[in-house]
């Protein structure tokens, strides 16, 4: 039986299991941008990034029944789970600098553009920055939670943390990125 | 502080950016999928590109001419070799 493109994602990976690669295709067209979002955050280099989320997607299609269905997790969270420890890993070895590359073609793609969009241009660097300056768990929480708006039970089970553990390190990211950014404005 | 929280998930990181995604990625991990096989899918082995298939098919004759397995590309008596043959191809080097 062929897949409908209203199924669930675990419905999509049960036709996969059973040989259709068309399910993978629209697993892959589904969660691309939002694990490329998800793993650059954390390592932040486009190539590094784009390398990884391939490497998932192919190892997942060439073992689709390394996600197990009978646990009950999502297919969105366990893969979530999967790119973002592979991109700690990548990061952990590399430790890229964030690549600005297309914030600043886009500034040169428009001559005319106005002071205070690149004064917020900017702001948003030194705001990565600040982010790439915390602890990894911290960087994790954040990342879900607001920049993904995930909910804080998803998150919390991405993280393999309990929901109370990651609002502690959601007030921790928050304090200490309120002190470092306030500190630079000060200087 | 929830308006404190609103405020500085607002106005601070809210603004954080993010490169696009480059652009085909999604396509290229699907064309580069359709190149393996999946696990246990036999059926997936048909598909595989015809290079793979022509390769592995003279990967196979090669290892059965290795083992002496007569592949019929050859009649038997061309390659037969017998003991005058041998004595005869000798001669030479032995004058």
């Amino acid at each position: 039986m062929e897949f409908d493109l209203e199924d669930s994602d675990e419905e999509l990976v049960l036709h996969l299991q059973k040989g259709d690669a068309d399910a993978f295709a629209e697993l892959v067209r589904r969660h691309t941008d939002y694990l490329f979002r998800i793993v650059w955050r954390t390592c932040p280099d486009s190539e590094e990034a784009e390398d990884i989320v391939q490497d998932v997607f192919l190892k997942f299609y060439g073992q689709p029944r390394s996600f197990d269905l009978s646990r009950g997790v999502k297919f969105k969270t366990w893969i979530t789970r999967v790119a973002m420890n592979r991109a700690i890993d990548v990061s952990r070895k590399k430790r890229p600098i964030p690549d600005y590359d297309y914030l600043l073609q886009q500034s040169m793609d428009d001559p005319d553009i106005p002071l205070h969009e690149l004064e917020a241009k900017v702001a948003s660097m030194e705001l990565e920055a600040a982010i790439q300056n915390l602890p990894e768990r911290q960087q994790q929480a954040i990342n879900l939670c607001f920049y993904e708006d995930l909910s804080r039970k998803d998150a919390a089970e991405i993280m393999e943390v309990s929901v109370k553990a990651l609002d502690s390190l959601l007030m921790r990211a928050k304090k200490a990125l309120f002190d470092i950014l306030a500190e630079r404005k000060v200087a | 502080m929830r308006h404190i929280n609103t405020n500085f998930n607002q106005h601070i990181l809210g603004s954080r950016p993010i490169p696009p995604t480059p652009e085909g990625l999604a396509e290229r991990i699907i064309a580069r999928a359709r190149t393996m096989p999946v696990e246990g899918n036999i059926l997936m082995m048909l598909l595989l590109p015809r290079p793979f298939i022509i390769l592995s098919f003279l990967f196979v004759m090669a290892f059965l001419a290795g083992f002496g397995v007569d592949l019929g590309f050859n009649s038997a008596d061309e390659f037969s070799v017998n003991e005058q043959d041998i004595l005869y191809s000798f001669e030479g080097d032995i004058l």
